[in-house]
């Protein structure tokens, strides 16, 4: 399912990103497929996907880091390779695995680079916001992961941007930095920055993004609002253990039950509506009582391996001679 | 947060650089290669051979200069082949490695500017190395100064062209500052030490 989205002249007006048919290409090696999708202003726009589906080519030719071999891209009206000065006054881009010299100092670094731009933010003030502001006197190679990561958002975000690009924002972070740092791309999104996040973290994705867009194998394969995305994975599941035995018929002839399957003594059924309540109900009129229930709606982690592996299956990922 | 006023073009251009220069300064003193082999192993060097000067005196195979005399060009070029081809490249290699160069491609400032700065920092380490050695021999009994005059310190200018040098334009500039002194040579051999190392170096570099 590819939704590509048609915009008029009027909503052309409020993307801010345009990629249109974007194609790359690393020898017959397709990195990334015709892909096509529009960011609004002020959205964080998540790119998820498998390691090694194109999200990261996706991003650095929307950077201008790499040359597309086909397709157009626009920010804010300009093309990120012709208009590369241009583009670089009001584009922050933190990368995927980058470093800096292991000396250097916290605030040396933010300083080097709030020089660069016409009109960054007050370095000092954007090092309190991340909270870093207590080891700008720390050089580099001293800072622990979750340092360096705020660091490097700082980097990207110096130069106060319009559009930020934020590439494994999360990846080897402990669980409370990721959290803060969840928060941190919240405040920068109110603030008006229009944020594009490459992950492939569900959970990230799911609670930050307004809308993703589901990259594999270097295609487009949907773009829908998280919830919409969730959806797709195929409906609520009810996971319980019967006071007694209770046989297949039974359960598929309760109403919005479409699939059912046991191990050991649980017995899962997934499928549409309220799902336990039916469940309890209808045993509980033959008299099976369930205990140990569990139910969980349809979520993101399911459709996106849903997703990925129905698209494995007609997709190599190479060129077709 | 707040903004700061965006300034005209020309001084934005001079604080990045500015700024660009303090940071790379400041990082090549706490990275003491640079320092260590391009200042202090050149100390050392003047030091040992001041010591067999003082130890056995008087001139070498009848060309008037002590051994100290004689060593002063190889220790400056040893400084400035250090810092040349080892200091400067593997600084270069290592921030492409760590992509560095990548991340600041992504803001307005080139990267080509770190390179220039990378430069400027070296520059000034082989120059503050050709000070030490010409004066520091003077004072423990050396007479470069003697024999030179402006070709000694043309001679040092070409060797900082070596050092900072990464294309043909600064070799043909070295070379032709090198083999003026290998002709003056019978004048002055310090000078002619100087082409020597300047045209085998060229050679070694294969350029």
């Amino acid at each position: 399912m590819t939704r590509i989205p048609t915009a008029t002249n009027q909503e052309k007006a409020e993307y801010v990103v345009v990629v249109d048919r974007l194609r790359k290409q690393y020898g017959d090696m397709v990195a990334v497929r015709d892909v096509s999708f529009s960011i609004r202003e002020g959205e964080i726009f998540g790119i998820i996907g498998p390691n090694g589906a194109g999200k990261t080519t996706t991003v650095e030719c929307i950077s201008g880091l790499r040359v597309p071999d086909s397709g157009s891209i626009s920010l804010n009206g300009l093309s990120p390779h012709k208009d590369r000065n241009r583009i670089r006054k009001f584009l922050g881009v933190q990368l995927q695995e980058s470093s800096m010299p292991p000396r250097l100092k916290v605030g040396e670094a933010v300083r080097l680079f709030a020089s660069f731009y016409p009109n960054p933010v007050d370095p000092d003030d954007l090092l309190e916001t991340l909270g870093i502001k207590n080891i700008k006197d720390s050089i580099y190679k001293k800072l622990s992961g979750g340092q360096k990561q705020r660091l490097s958002i700082a980097l990207a975000l110096v130069g106060n941007p319009k559009i930020a690009i934020l590439d494994e924002l999360t990846t080897g972070l402990d669980p409370e930095a990721r959290r803060e740092t969840w928060a941190l791309i919240e405040r920068i999104r109110d603030r008006g920055v229009t944020v594009i996040l490459v992950t492939h973290f569900m959970d990230e994705a799911e609670r930050l993004c307004d809308r993703l867009a589901l990259i594999n194998h270097g295609k487009l394969a949907v773009l829908d609002t998280p919830e919409a995305i969730a959806a797709l994975a195929g409906g609520n599941r009810v996971r319980f253990v019967p006071s007694q035995p209770v046989d297949d018929k039974t359960l598929y002839a309760i109403s919005g039950v479409a699939k059912v399957e046991r191990k050991e003594r649980y017995i899962t059924v997934t499928g549409t509506g309220d799902l336990a309540a039916s469940v309890i109900n209808s045993l509980a009129r033959i008299g099976v009582h369930v205990s140990e229930i569990e139910a969980r709606g349809g979520n993101l982690d399911d459709a996106f391996v849903k997703l990925t592996r129905d698209d494995a299956s007609n997709s190599s990922g190479r060129v077709q001679p | 947060m707040t903004s700061v006023p965006s300034e005209s073009k020309e001084e934005e251009s001079r604080s990045h650089l500015s700024e660009l220069l303090k940071v790379e300064g400041k990082l090549a003193l706490r990275e003491p290669t640079g320092l260590v082999m391009g200042i202090a192993v050149p100390i050392v060097l003047l030091v040992v051979f001041g010591l067999i000067g003082i130890a056995s005196p008087g001139n070498v195979a009848n060309t008037g200069f002590t051994v100290l005399d004689l060593y002063v060009p190889v220790i400056m070029v040893f400084a400035f082949i250090f810092l040349g081809i080892y200091i400067l490249p593997v600084t270069l290699v290592r921030y492409r490695e760590m992509g560095w160069l990548r991340r600041v491609s992504t803001t307005p400032e080139s990267p080509s500017r770190l390179l220039g700065a990378q430069m400027s920092v070296n520059l000034v380490l082989a120059l503050a190395s050709i000070l030490i050695v010409i004066f520091g021999s003077e004072s423990i009994g050396g007479s470069f100064i003697n024999c030179g005059d402006i070709f000694s310190w043309l001679g040092c200018c070409g060797s900082c062209s070596f050092t900072v040098g990464r294309n043909r334009l600064d070799w043909g500039a070295g070379l032709s500052l090198a083999l003026p002194f290998r002709s003056l040579g019978s004048a002055c051999p310090s000078w002619r030490a100087i082409g020597d190392d300047h045209v085998l170096f060229s050679i070694w570099c294969g350029r």
